[in-house]
């Protein structure tokens, strides 16, 4: 089948889905030696179509059409939504940044309520346990879920929380929206501390981002070890809407 | 509804259940898995009498990670012996080497190390090439210090002399090279 096909096939397919009202979404994280791009189709990991399997393939043009970077320091994170425009293209709207990590600038220590962990220092990661409660009893399916908890302020002044559950065994398990809210503002918090504790920290004055993420951990009960806190350097930003098959 | 073992995703959850039961897990254990009751209900209705989950349907999962997660319930031997692996060669060493007591004095030893070359026919995994019979080739030793067997993959070359200890010497490389069986018995006191 050549790429023709395939576009007339994809082209369709979108065409079906969301006439039916359904939703095709995307993210990706891409670089630091991977593309990671998914798309989900009605929450559908893997739908196979007229013998394509129509995720992998929408994944595969939206790394081609943004150019996602894989190996080095560079990074491009976003999301969006597939759809038809109204000449009939499949064109995706999204929200992206690319940047550069660097981590070799680190400056997180001394934040309050944290309990920094000496031998658990090293280069490229700062851990620290920060005490959370358990308000939604989270703790007691940590034998066979992840929680994982990740925000970032960017140079901009963007700030932006996720909480994303992970099932390891057994059936699925659906978060509040709540609990979600509960753990994004705790996120907030702690960045905006990390944030305000590493300016006063730096030597130079320009803008910075920060990330960190952690996940919650059964042995500290409800309490996070936050790992991986660097700097960004922001390339650029977009809220755009490009064309996938003309 | 989606199911998970190891992260990954079935659609089926008495394929999940059958994995657990291969894996040797208890209703109760199985029972903190799964929070939802329908699943619950029928996990202690079914699980019981759920028969574990043999190699030969294991191998057959079309999804590669749900194999893995499938396969990883039994012992390596139990894979092979279900896989009809043809013996194509054994042979047995006789190796010497010198080792040291708590007060550094040397002893020399002497033990017997069998190295055995097995075949996997391709069609075991339903796998059928017109120019060529597929195959997966290994080597079965064990650590002389454990006396754990290990199960090694050699190519085709390697084994292409049905010769055991010339498949073993493939899996060594010196100067990025693989050993040849002459090198490897020259080599041989080396070992650890």
């Amino acid at each position: 089948m050549n790429q023709e096909q395939k576009n007339l096939i994809i082209k369709s397919f979108v065409g079906e889905i969301l006439n039916n009202d359904g939703k095709i979404n995307c993210t990706w994280d891409a670089g630091g030696d991977e593309t990671i791009c998914w798309v989900s189709i009605n929450e559908e990991k893997e739908i196979e179509w007229e013998g394509l399997n129509i995720n992998l393939e929408l994944a595969d043009m939206v790394i081609g059409a943004l150019n996602l970077p894989n190996a080095g320091e560079l990074f491009h994170r976003g999301e969006g939504q597939i759809s038809l425009n109204e000449l009939g293209s499949v064109i995706i709207t999204f929200d992206s940044k690319e940047y550069i990590e660097d981590p070799e600038n680190f400056s997180l220590l001394d934040i309050e309520h944290a309990s920094l962990e000496e031998d658990e220092i090293s280069p490229e990661r700062k851990f620290f346990h920060i005490a959370l409660e358990d308000h939604y009893q989270v703790k007691s399916y940590l034998h066979r879920i992840e929680l994982h908890l990740w925000g970032e302020i960017d140079e901009a002044g963007r700030q932006q929380q996720n909480v994303k559950l992970e099932v390891i065994h057994g059936d699925e398990l659906y978060l509040s929206s709540d609990t979600i809210n509960y753990y994004k503002t705790q996120l907030k918090e702690i960045l905006q501390d990390c944030l305000e504790k590493s300016e006063k920290q730096a030597s130079n004055k320009n803008p910075r981002s920060l990330f960190l993420r952690g996940k919650l951990d059964p042995d500290h009960q409800a309490h996070f070890i936050l790992d991986y806190c660097y700097y960004e350097h922001l390339q650029f930003y977009q809220k755009e809407r490009i064309i996938l098959i003309q | 509804m989606a199911y998970y073992i190891n992260r990954v995703q079935f659609s089926s959850i008495r394929w999940v259940l059958r994995i657990y039961k291969t894996r040797g897990l208890s209703q109760d254990k199985v029972l903190e898995y799964f929070s939802a009751f329908p699943n619950r209900e029928l996990i202690e209705r079914e699980y019981k009498d759920l028969k574990p989950l043999t190699v030969a349907e294991a191998i057959k999962l079309g999804n590669a990670e749900q194999r893995m997660v499938a396969l990883r319930s039994f012992e390596i031997e139990e894979i092979i012996q279900n896989l009809e692996a043809v013996l194509l060669d054994e042979q047995t060493l006789t190796k010497r080497q010198i080792r040291w007591d708590t007060d550094m004095k040397a002893r020399i030893i002497e033990y017997q190390d069998t190295y055995s070359l097995f075949k996997i026919p391709g069609s075991v995994f339903g796998i059928d090439w017109w120019w060529q019979e597929p195959a997966i080739y290994f080597v079965k030793c064990q650590c002389p210090s454990t006396q754990k067997n290990y199960f090694i993959y050699v190519s085709e070359k390697a084994a292409a002399n049905k010769d055991a200890v010339e498949a073993i010497a493939w899996t060594m490389r010196f100067q990025g090279k693989p050993l040849s069986k002459e090198h490897y018995l020259h080599y041989m006191y080396a070992e650890t």
